[in-house]
């Protein structure tokens, strides 16, 4: 790619346009703000030292997105409380134009948008407010006040004369970001995608070794002398020192001290600052760690915040509280959701639901190590979890901004193991948000099969009961006390089938606070063989303090074993105090209910007790959360 | 492991279930025993030996 040629109006060097639409370029020899007039070049103002570097992204890099070869020719840049970010302007072989936006390792890459009526005005944007720009729904995330840090190349427009630029940041939920840029008086929308560094296929990057060993710096503290080190000093915009806890710029020559921090409590972090270790597959270093606070009905909880960085994957977070640890990764994309007033609300990110867990505003109580945006002792930010273990979706919002990341419950010991930790990481201390059951697989199949052989138990109780049981035979009787002949009565003949199976002898009677009692005896009037069983029926029933009561029933079932086929009668023998009108029932081959009960209680306890232990569990997470499964008055 | 344990746990209970079932095993306790066949004259008329057992009842005061 090659654009027109002139020499520059300051000191005469030859400027070699790479991109003939460019409105505004910078003299490479004497670093003169140039506008363009056709072939003509007037200096409006002189850069006085290059912009910050964000990236190993520079004049003349070239790579891919979308199919088509792209070429960096211009940038400008920026900087606020979040450190500093560039935008890089692309022109691609086809003659169009985009933006590539580097921020603290993040990508992505935005063009011109088109909106059917005008961006509100910043004043009216707020974290969380939701609009439709060029076609999809975007929520605000961020709203900027950045400052102008430098041009450098060649830009489509005019731009050298800013300094204080308000930007809002949009993103939706699957994905796409949009920028609304409120440097002029229109303001101009921005939309695009994230995109992944290695796959833009960028040549001619700066030399990341060259870059690394630039970079190392160690100073001192100014607060209290101590040594202070910097892994990445161009990136990073405050160090917390570790000795006296100062918040320091890290952008001053000297380290101007930012906030020094009375009886400050210096954190002994487990993993020390600048270690190396092997996460997922990728090398993180770790540069900065936080202590941070909430308060829950008048109780300080603290955990611990490690900032790692990887040159390929960017920023991650490490967070430990009471030995549990989870590796947390800034969203890209928005969750959507739900909230519920006064209840527990739900948020779902790629499909995946998750559970609100509790809301509270976090601390800042001490920092250490270096940070590449501004950060302070006392900042503060309303927290919300979201779990579903062993993901816990997270949000943080301030008045400028809400940010979203995810994390990943860990095993202490695969941090202790990737970091090269020397002993052994204490032990996890109850139950965390997002800690994953001990085995919710084992509980879950347990289920399945417990369920399962209750199922079929409790189908062949039913097929038996229905299509197998027979009644043989039956006949009323009536017992009277004062009568002998009533004490004595027969049943049957009858012929009883088949192979050997019980025999169920049902009574119902009319007893009535009163007992009554027989004795049976199954004869095989054959064979002479003889089944005997005395059975007691009684009921009583009244009022008592106002409320009914009741005790035994009318009704009975002797149920004898195994009685082979024969033809056999029914022997009965009454006795009772009064007068008892009964009926009696001869079935055969009847389901034995207290055989089916005992399998289904024998089946269900080992599933009961994993269940139980389950469900102890849950109660330990959730009674950390503003929605306990078993509120303490229970 | 726990779950092929209890997997097989589950199997035997079931088929133990089924086994005692199809025996018609799980009744209450009986006494059994043998006594003479009744005579042909009465197998298949309750009512005579009904009455036979009722005279029997009378002249022993019970069963």
């Amino acid at each position: 790619m090659s654009g027109p040629q002139a020499n520059c109006p300051s000191c005469g060097a030859p400027v070699d346009f790479r991109w003939a639409g460019a409105v505004q370029t910078t003299c490479t020899t004497c670093s003169s703000i140039l506008i363009r007039h056709d072939l003509d070049l007037e200096k409006v103002g002189q850069v006085s030292q290059p912009p910050p570097r964000t990236s190993r992204i520079q004049l003349g890099t070239e790579g891919r997105h979308d199919g088509k070869s792209f070429t960096v020719v211009g940038r400008i840049a920026y900087s606020w409380e979040r450190g500093g970010w560039s935008e890089w302007h692309l022109v691609y072989s086809d003659g169009s134009t985009a933006w590539l936006s580097d921020a603290q390792d993040e990508y992505a890459i935005t063009r011109v948008g088109a909106t059917e009526r005008p961006p509100p005005a910043p004043d009216k944007l707020r974290p969380g407010v939701a609009m439709v720009l060029d076609g999809k729904r975007f929520e605000v995330v961020t709203i900027t006040e950045a400052r102008y840090a430098g041009v450098e190349g060649e830009l489509p427009f005019e731009y050298w004369d800013h300094e204080l630029v308000t930007f809002a940041d949009l993103k939706s939920h699957e994905g796409g970001l949009a920028t609304i840029d409120y440097s002029d008086e229109t303001p101009t929308l921005f939309v695009g995608e994230y995109v992944d560094f290695g796959g833009l296929g960028l040549t001619g990057l700066l030399d990341p070794e060259a870059q690394q060993a630039q970079d190392v710096k160690t100073l001192s503290c100014p607060n209290c002398g101590g040594s202070v080190s910097l892994l990445r000093p161009t990136e990073t915009v405050n160090v917390g020192c570790q000795y006296c806890g100062s918040i320091l710029d890290a952008a001053s020559p000297g380290l101007d001290v930012l906030q020094k921090v009375q009886n400050a409590k210096i954190p002994k972090t487990k993993i020390p600052l600048g270690a190396v270790g092997t996460l997922r597959g990728a090398d993180y270093q770790v540069l900065g760690f936080q202590f941070r606070t909430i308060t829950v009905e008048g109780i300080k909880y603290g955990w611990g915040e490690y900032l790692m960085h990887n040159d390929k994957n960017g920023f991650r977070y490490l967070s430990e509280y009471d030995g549990h640890w989870n590796y947390i990764t800034p969203l890209k994309s928005l969750p959507e959701v739900r909230p519920k007033l006064g209840g527990q609300g739900r948020a779902t990110l790629h499909g995946e639901m998750f559970k609100q867990f509790q809301t509270a505003s976090a601390r800042t109580a001490s920092v250490v190590g270096e940070f590449p945006w501004e950060v302070r002792v006392g900042d503060k930010a309303i927290a919300t979890d979201y779990v579903s273990p062993p993901r816990m979706l997270s949000s943080e919002m301030t008045d400028a901004e809400t940010s979203w990341s995810l994390g990943e419950y860990t095993e202490p010991r695969r941090i202790w193991k990737a970091f090269g930790l020397e002993g052994h990481p204490s032990r996890p201390i109850g139950v965390f948000a997002n800690q994953p059951s001990p085995d919710p697989t084992g509980t879950k199949q347990l289920r399945k099969i417990g369920l399962a052989a209750s199922g079929v138990i409790l189908a062949v109780f039913l097929l038996r009961t229905m299509f197998f049981a027979q009644t043989v035979t039956g006949a009323d009787f009536r017992y009277n006390a004062t009568t002998p002949d009533s004490s004595v009565a027969v049943l049957g003949p009858f012929e009883l089938e088949g192979r050997p199976s019980n025999v169920q002898i049902k009574t119902r009677t009319n007893v009535s606070n009163t007992w009554f009692y027989i004795d049976v005896d199954l004869l095989n009037v054959d064979t002479g063989e003889r089944f005997s069983v005395g059975r007691e029926i009684s009921y009583y029933h009244g009022r008592s303090g106002g409320e009914s009561w009741s005790e035994g029933s009318r009704k009975d079932g002797a149920l004898l074993s195994s009685i082979p086929a024969g033809r056999y009668a029914l022997r009965i023998f009454p006795s009772g105090p009064s007068d008892v009108s009964y009926s009696v029932t001869i079935r055969r081959d009847v389901p034995p209910m207290m055989m089916y009960i005992a399998a289904l209680f024998f089946v269900l306890v080992p599933m009961g007790f994993s269940e139980a232990r389950r469900f102890k569990f849950e109660a330990a997470r959730w009674a950390e959360s503003d929605f306990p499964i078993v509120s303490e008055d229970d | 492991m726990l779950k092929s344990k209890y997997f097989y746990y589950c199997v035997a209970l079931v088929g133990w279930l089924f086994w005692m079932d199809a025996r018609g095993a799980g009744g209450s306790l009986v006494a059994s025993g043998n006594e003479e066949p009744l005579p042909e004259s009465i197998r298949d008329n309750p009512g005579a030996y009904r009455a036979q057992l009722a005279l029997r009842a009378r002249s022993t005061g019970g069963k």
